[in-house]
C-alpha cells in the first residue's frame, strides 16, 4: 500500500509557487473558521469574499500583463478615481447613465493610452511616466470634482454590486471570474502570452524576433485604461461616492496582488491564475479582518507581513530552481 | 557620459570649453532662477514668513532627496522613505515628549531610521527581492506599526525642548535647519565628487556585472547606501517636525513620491548609473518653487498635483533626449560640405 502510494507520488509533483499560494488561501480560510465559528464557511459569506476587492483584483488582473513586460503602472488607482469622477460629473450635469458610462471608458482608455504612447515611443521608464500621470490623472480628477463629491446615481446602477445570481453569487463575482477567463486564455493560450513573456525577458531578442513590441506595450497600457474604467464603475455600484481619493492606495494594492501571486516584477516571469488566487487571499484577509473586528491599518500589517515572506520565498524558490538547472 | 567616464579613469579634461558649461544642471539653475524671480517679483512672497515657509521647505526636502539620489543612482529605489520618515519623528518627539533635548532624540530618530531602513537593505540585498516591491511591502508594514503606536502615532503639545531647533531663525529669515541641511549637502557634494565610494555607487548602477568583475561587491555597496538612507532620513525627520507642535506621524505618508520627483526633475536617471547630485539640489528647490508659487498665484491646492504630473514628465523627457543625436540631427540639415561624422554614442 505503502509503496503504491510512493509510486504515484513520484511523477512529477513540483512544488510550484502558486500551490503554495493555495495551501495558505485553504489555512487562512481554516484559520478564521476556527476564530469565528465557520461563519466564514458560509456560501453567501464565502462568495462574497470578493466584494472588497473586485475592483482591486480586476486591476491587478492587467496589471500582471504590464509586470510580465517588466513594466508597472503606479497610476491605476487614479485612472479608476479619475473616470469615476467623469461618470459621477456627467451624470449629475447631464442625467444621462448611458452617455455617462461611455465616457467613463472613454476616460480609462485616453488614460492607459496617454501612458502606453509615452512608454512606448519615448525612452521614460514605466515607474516615472505612471508616477507623473499618477499625479497628473488625480489632480484632474480633483480640479474637476473641487470639494463635491458626486453620490446622486439611478437606482438600476446597484444591480453589480447587490444582486446575486441565484441569490448566492454576487454578479461582480462573476464579472470577475469572466474576465480572469478571459485574460488567462490570451495569456497561456496566444501569441500575445507569449509575446508579453518574451519582452519581459530580453526586449531586445523579442524585437529581433519579429515582436512589435510598441504595439503591444502601446496595447496593454490601454487594456489597463479600460479595465480601471470598468473597476470604477463597479466601485460606484458599491459605494455611490466618486471622489479623487478613492484610488490613493489602490495601486499599492493592485501591485501588492500581482506580486504575492507570483509575478516576478522584474519582468519576463508572470502568472495570471496566481494573481487570481492572489486577490482572494486579500479578499479573505479583509473579510476575516472585519469578522474578527480588526481595523483597516492591521489588514495593512498582517498583508506586507505576508507579501515580504512570499517575496522571500519566491526568491528562494527561484534561486532552488536555478541550482537545479544549473547543475 | 564622457566626462564622467574620464573622471573615472581618472584621465584629467579641464580644457575650458564653453559649450561644456552650458549644461543640464545650468539649464535646470537657469529655469529654476528664472521661476524664483517671478514669484519675488509678482507675489508676496518675499516677506519674512512666506521665505522662512520655503526653506523650512527646501530643508527636509533636501536632505531627503539626497538620501533617495545614492539610493536611486545603484539603480534601485526606496518607496518607504515617507512612512519611515514618519516613524523617526514619532520616536524623535516621543523622546522629546520625555522632557530630553535635541543631543537625545536626534540619535533616536537616526537610530531609527537606520534600523528600519536596514531592514529594507537586508531584505534586498540578502533575499534578492527587488527593491519596488520590497518596499511596497515595507510600506505596507510601516502604516500597520502607525496604528499600534500609543494614541495612533500622535504626539501633541511638545514643549520648546522639541520646537526650537525648527523655530530658531537666524535674521529672523534664514532658518537653522535650512543650515543644516547644506551642511550636508556640501559634504554630500564633497564626498559625491571625491571618495572612491561614490564612484562604486556609480559602478554598481551603471552596471552591476560589470561592477562585480571589477571587484566591487554590489550587495555590500546598496547595503551600505540603504544604512546611509536611514541616517539621513531621520535627520529629514526631525528638519521636517522640529518647526510643528503636533507629531501626526502618518502625514508623510506619500511624501516620497516628492522625494522622487525632485530626483528624477534633477536629472538622475531611475534606472541607475546617471546622475549628479547638484542637479537633485536644483530640482529640489524647484519643486518647491513649484508648490509655493501653486499657493501664491491663487490656484487651489489640487491644481498642484496635475502641474506636478506635467513637470515630472516635461523633465524626465528633456534627461532621456539624446542631445548628441538631436545635434546630429540638426548638423544633417547643413549643406553636406560642413558636416562632420558622428563620434561616440551616448
Amino acid at each position: 500500500m505503502e509503496k503504491r502510494v510512493e509510486v504515484s507520488k513520484k511523477p512529477k509533483f513540483t512544488v510550484t509557487y502558486q500551490k503554495i499560494l493555495v495551501v495558505l488561501l485553504i489555512g487562512l480560510i481554516a484559520l478564521f473558521a476556527l476564530l469565528e465559528e465557520g461563519i466564514i464557511l458560509k456560501p453567501s459569506v464565502l462568495f462574497g469574499l470578493t466584494e472588497n476587492v473586485v475592483e482591486v483584483g480586476l486591476m491587478a488582473l492587467a496589471l500582471t500583463f504590464i509586470i510580465t513586460t517588466g513594466g508597472i503602472d503606479l497610476s491605476v488607482g487614479s485612472t479608476m478615481a479619475l473616470s469615476a469622477v467623469i461618470l459621477g460629473w456627467t451624470y449629475e450635469t447631464t442625467n444621462n447613465i448611458a452617455l455617462a458610462i461611455v465616457l467613463c471608458i472613454l476616460t480609462g482608455l485616453a488614460c492607459g493610452a496617454l501612458n502606453g504612447l509615452i512608454i512606448a515611443k519615448t525612452k521614460i521608464a514605466p515607474l516615472v511616466t505612471t508616477l507623473a500621470t499618477m499625479s497628473l490623472y488625480y489632480g484632474i480628477a480633483k480640479i474637476i470634482s473641487g470639494t463635491k463629491i458626486f453620490s446622486t446615481y439611478p437606482e438600476g446602477f446597484k444591480f453589480l454590486a447587490f444582486r446575486r445570481l441565484f441569490n448566492i453569487i454576487p454578479y461582480q463575482f462573476v464579472l470577475f471570474v469572466v474576465v480572469f477567463v478571459l485574460f488567462a486564455v490570451f495569456f497561456y493560450r496566444s501569441n500575445i502570452g507569449r509575446y508579453l513573456r518574451s519582452i519581459g525577458y530580453r526586449e531586445k531578442a523579442a524585437k529581433f524576433m519579429g515582436v512589435g513590441v510598441e504595439s503591444v506595450k502601446f496595447g496593454i497600457y490601454t487594456l489597463t485604461g479600460l479595465v480601471c474604467s470598468i473597476a470604477s464603475i463597479i466601485y460606484l455600484s458599491r459605494l455611490p461616492a466618486a471622489k479623487p481619493d478613492i484610488g490613493l492606495n489602490l495601486n499599492l494594492e493592485a501591485i501588492t496582488a500581482v506580486v504575492l501571486g507570483g509575478t516576478s516584477i522584474m519582468g519576463g516571469i508572470g502568472s495570471v491564475t496566481g494573481t487570481f488566487i492572489a486577490v482572494l487571499v486579500l479578499g479573505v484577509l479583509r473579510k476575516g479582518m472585519q469578522l474578527i473586528r480588526l481595523g483597516g491599518d492591521v489588514y495593512n500589517f498582517i498583508l506586507g507581513i505576508i507579501l515580504v515572506i512570499c517575496l522571500i520565498s519566491f526568491s528562494y524558490l527561484d534561486s532552488m530552481e536555478k541550482k537545479r538547472s544549473g547543475g | 557620459m564622457m566626462a564622467k567616464v574620464s573622471r573615472i579613469q581618472g584621465v584629467s579634461n579641464r580644457r575650458f570649453n564653453p559649450a561644456k558649461i552650458f549644461n543640464r544642471e545650468m539649464v535646470l539653475g537657469i529655469f529654476t532662477l528664472i521661476a524664483f524671480i517671478i514669484l519675488y517679483a509678482f507675489t508676496n512672497f518675499k516677506t519674512e514668513a512666506g521665505l522662512t515657509t520655503f526653506l523650512k521647505d527646501v530643508s527636509y526636502l533636501m536632505t531627503a532627496s539626497i538620501a533617495l539620489t545614492l539610493i536611486i543612482l545603484t539603480g534601485n529605489i526606496d518607496i518607504s522613505a515617507g512612512t519611515m520618515m514618519g516613524l523617526c519623528g514619532y520616536a524623535a518627539a516621543y523622546i522629546a515628549k520625555m522632557g530630553y533635548g535635541f543631543h537625545i532624540y536626534i540619535p533616536v530618530a537616526i537610530a531609527v531610521g537606520v534600523g528600519l531602513a536596514g531592514l529594507n537593505g537586508v531584505i534586498i540585498t540578502r533575499f534578492k527581492v527587488p527593491s519596488v516591491v520590497a518596499t511596497l511591502a515595507m510600506i505596507n508594514v510601516h502604516l500597520g506599526l502607525f496604528i499600534l503606536l500609543p494614541q495612533g502615532g500622535w504626539v501633541e503639545n511638545l514643549k520648546s525642548n522639541f520646537s526650537f531647533l525648527g523655530t530658531t531663525t537666524i535674521l529672523r529669515i534664514v532658518p537653522v535647519i535650512l543650515l543644516i541641511s547644506l551642511a550636508i549637502l556640501a559634504f554630500f557634494l564633497w564626498f559625491m565628487k571625491y571618495s572612491r565610494f561614490s564612484k562604486k555607487i556609480y559602478a554598481v548602477g551603471g552596471n552591476s556585472h560589470g561592477a562585480v568583475l571589477a571587484g566591487i561587491n554590489p550587495d555590500s555597496v546598496v547595503m551600505k547606501l540603504y544604512l546611509l538612507e536611514g541616517v539621513l532620513i531621520g535627520i529629514s525627520a526631525v528638519l521636517f517636525y522640529t518647526p510643528k507642535t503636533v507629531v501626526q506621524s502618518n502625514s508623510t505618508y506619500g511624501m516620497e513620491m516628492l522625494f522622487i520627483t525632485a530626483v528624477v526633475v534633477g536629472g538622475t536617471s531611475i534606472m541607475g548609473g546617471k546622475g549628479k547630485l547638484m542637479g537633485t539640489a536644483i530640482g529640489v528647490i524647484l519643486v518647491c518653487i513649484i508648490n509655493r508659487a501653486m499657493i501664491f498665484f491663487g490656484f487651489q491646492d489640487y491644481y498642484s498635483y496635475a502641474v506636478q504630473g506635467v513637470i515630472i514628465l516635461i523633465a524626465v523627457l528633456f534627461t532621456v533626449t539624446d542631445f548628441k543625436e538631436l545635434k546630429h540631427g540638426m548638423r544633417k540639415m547643413l549643406p553636406s560640405n560642413q558636416r562632420t561624422d558622428r563620434r561616440g554614442n551616448s
